[in-house]
């Protein structure tokens, strides 16, 4: 053999090697950018890939997606994909394996810069991905898009009106939380409890019919009623001191704060947690025999204060707390009514709460001072009623 | 007082949660970025956990200081000024409340002053500190800006040095006090600018990097090593060309997502790894030398 023929068998073997041990061809994969609500996008960096030995999991792993296009299959995984918050970007990492004849396997990292504030969403995204050789193929795709300064996702809805606690009692509030997340489940991971003033003997954020927190998940888009509850104990002395110094139905109720972590269950290796914080505006209500017994004790004292002052005769005293009493039990129903139908009930210019100890011992304070004029008040509301009471003491039974 | 209510709410809400997430002595360490000590010892930051000291010899890692509290850290850089080590950590808050900061600890962790990110600012990066001068450079990525802060005076306003005019993502910087520059990386667009610390004028230095989370700059021989993190890689880029073009340093089939880098007395290099929660050292000729489990 001639050294010029050995030379050429031997330029042939190299370039054969070379194209055998090739990992296979290089390709570049390239995103189109999307436009999502609100004038929020995201653009994608079109990255030259490089070639790797093999597909980094196995055939039938469950968290790949795979997609045939005419000349490649290409592949994602989801836990591959990591938001970069601090740089703003979010890196999807793909694989793309060449079809028959040609071999190999490429990875390609590609990073998406998202602008605007938007959810969570899985949204199409158009591709190409190949080189002119074998040929370039576009497919579209529905690729989990992730934001990077999302709004909050999971939400509960404010309360327009304080709930009542009863004093002496354990109240349960149903918590509703709502997944405003198209695609994904919300799982609640965790939760801090309420901060335990002394004016609680109890209060726990739990998972309805447990005694201690579990994670749980919100379904898509749904509601999560009856899951979450919160527990609450007042302290029963301090929450009567509470409810005594509180008067009015709008005023500065106590509040209860907490908070629950939850994540948006899109399959990621490590996502971040977000936090939703709960704060409950609450009112401690006595219990209604008390109410009714500090209105009788405001009555007795307001009917024995013109007594004191020498302006009701001894012997008329207990002719007008008996006239007073049911002027002040009707008043004070009257104010209950008002207050549950969302209006006020006011008494000398001040909006008054009927549920609370003060406002029940004002009331019956009044009308005891009122004596029998209380009947006139009476009389204004139902007429006819209290006239043989009016006409026995014209003079409504008070001194001259 | 409806409104303070509601605050002093919310606040007791953010500390239990804080509690609740950063309060976990048992937790695996994060090594998101690390620093050697003047003992040879590695500090590592883990953004949630916060500062945590590994020692070579004995081979214990052990928490320093009581966490980042309401904040995340991001990078840090140990320097000694005035002869006193310490450790700069740039934080951003966890809430949508404060700003992003530098924080100067003691080796022990303990804080001892804050420097505040211009207002508006709520993400910081990359740290660089001029022991000589007393001076940090701190990266704001929101605006791709670098900051110079006197550490001399806690709490002054930094000063503006450069703005690098590129829709990426600014990250970690490095000293280059040779050629009194600045190498800071952009994790996004995966390249390396040089900012001049006097003029702040910026020149692109070297591309295709990946995704640079970590550099380690060798003054011995002149040599900057970067930690690819997207790449599985280290890099190693000769400064003294006028071209420098990156090289392969190292691909270690355990790298999975390294973030953190430092060059250990001897010229080897740790690598923090945050998806293995490992750090590697490997050796100048970019083989594995060991692994520890954090």
């Amino acid at each position: 053999m001639s050294s010029t023929r050995r030379w050429r068998i031997g330029a042939f073997l190299a370039v054969a090697m070379l194209v055998k041990t090739s990992p296979g061809l290089a390709v570049s994969l390239e995103l189109a950018p999307i436009e999502l609500e609100n004038g929020a996008k995201i653009k994608f960096d079109k990255n030259d890939c490089e070639s790797i030995d093999a597909l980094p999991f196995a055939k039938g792993d469950e968290n790949v997606n795979h997609f045939q296009l005419p000349h490649y299959d290409l592949y994602f995984r989801i836990d591959d994909i990591v938001p970069k918050k601090t740089f703003g970007f979010i890196r999807y990492r793909f694989y793309v394996k060449p079809k028959p004849p040609e071999g190999g396997v490429n990875e390609c990292v590609i990073s998406g810069k998202p602008s605007g504030s938007f959810r969570p969403q899985l949204a199409d995204v158009n591709l190409y991905v190949g080189e002119e050789a074998v040929g370039r193929d576009s497919a579209t795709i529905h690729l989990p898009i992730l934001s990077l300064t999302s709004p909050a996702y999971l939400a509960a809805p404010p309360w327009a009106e304080p709930e009542k606690i009863e004093i002496g009692h354990e109240n349960e509030i149903d918590l509703q939380l709502q997944n405003l997340l198209a695609d994904w489940p919300i799982r609640i991971s965790a939760v801090s409890q309420p901060s335990r003033k002394e004016i609680w003997q109890q209060a726990e954020l739990l998972v309805k019919g447990q005694q201690e927190f579990a994670p749980f998940d919100i379904p898509t888009g749904g509601v999560s009623k009856d899951r979450l509850v919160l527990k609450l104990s007042p302290n029963s002395g301090r929450a009567l001191l509470n409810a005594l110094f509180s008067h009015t139905v709008k005023g500065d109720p106590e509040r209860v704060t907490a908070s629950l972590e939850y994540t948006a269950q899109l399959g990621l290796k490590d996502p971040e947690k977000e936090t939703l914080v709960i704060d409950v505006p609450v009112r401690f209500v006595p219990w209604p025999p008390l109410l009714i017994f500090v209105l009788i004790l405001g009555t007795l004292l307001g009917s024995l204060i013109p007594l004191t002052t020498g302006q009701r005769r001894r012997t008329d005293w207990l002719h007008a707390f008996g006239a007073s009493l049911p002027t002040a039990i009707l008043a004070w129903l009257v104010a209950i009514l008002l207050v549950q139908n969302n209006s006020e009930f006011r008494l000398l210019g001040f909006a008054l709460d009927p549920f609370q100890l003060l406002p029940a011992t004002l009331i019956g304070a009044l009308l005891g001072l009122q004596g029998f004029r209380s009947l006139e008040l009476l009389k204004r509301f139902i007429p006819g009623l209290g006239r043989g009471a009016a006409a026995a003491k014209p003079d409504g039974g008070e001194k001259p | 007082m409806r409104l303070w209510r509601r605050l002093m709410g919310l606040t007791v809400g953010g500390l239990l949660l804080a509690g609740i997430v950063g309060g976990s002595q048992n937790a695996h360490v994060t090594p998101a970025a690390l620093s050697l000590l003047n003992s040879g010892d590695l500090v590592i930051l883990d953004p949630f956990l916060g500062l945590f000291q590994y020692s070579p010899g004995s081979g214990k890692v052990a928490p320093r200081g009581d966490g980042f509290g309401l904040y995340q850290g991001v990078d840090l850089q140990v320097a000694t000024l005035g002869g006193a080590e310490s450790i700069f950590v740039t934080q951003v808050p966890r809430s949508a409340a404060g700003g992003a900061r530098l924080v100067r600890f003691n080796p022990e962790g303990r804080e001892k002053g804050d420097w505040p990110l211009p207002p508006g600012k709520k993400r910081c990066s990359g740290v660089a500190i001029d022991a000589q001068a007393s001076v940090a450079y701190v990266v704001s990525p929101q605006t791709a800006e670098i900051f110079k802060l006197d550490l001399r005076k806690p709490r002054t306003s930094p000063r503006p040095l450069a703005k690098i005019s590129q829709e990426g993502g600014l990250g970690p910087m490095i000293l280059d006090s040779k050629r009194r520059r600045l190498l800071v990386a952009d994790v996004a667009l995966g390249v390396l600018y040089a900012v001049d610390i006097d003029t702040g004028k910026s020149v692109l230095l070297v591309k295709h990097v990946g995704e640079p989370s970590a550099l380690a700059l060798d003054a011995r021989t002149d040599e900057l090593f970067i930690a690819d993190s997207a790449g599985r890689r280290l890099w190693r880029v000769g400064l003294a060309s006028k071209d420098p073009a990156p090289q392969v340093f190292s691909k270690l089939k355990e790298l999975r997502e390294p973030t953190g880098l430092t060059l250990s007395g001897d010229g080897t290099l740790w690598v923090g790894d945050i998806e293995k929660g490992r750090l590697f050292h490997v050796s100048l000729e970019g083989t594995l030398v060991g692994t520890v489990k954090l």
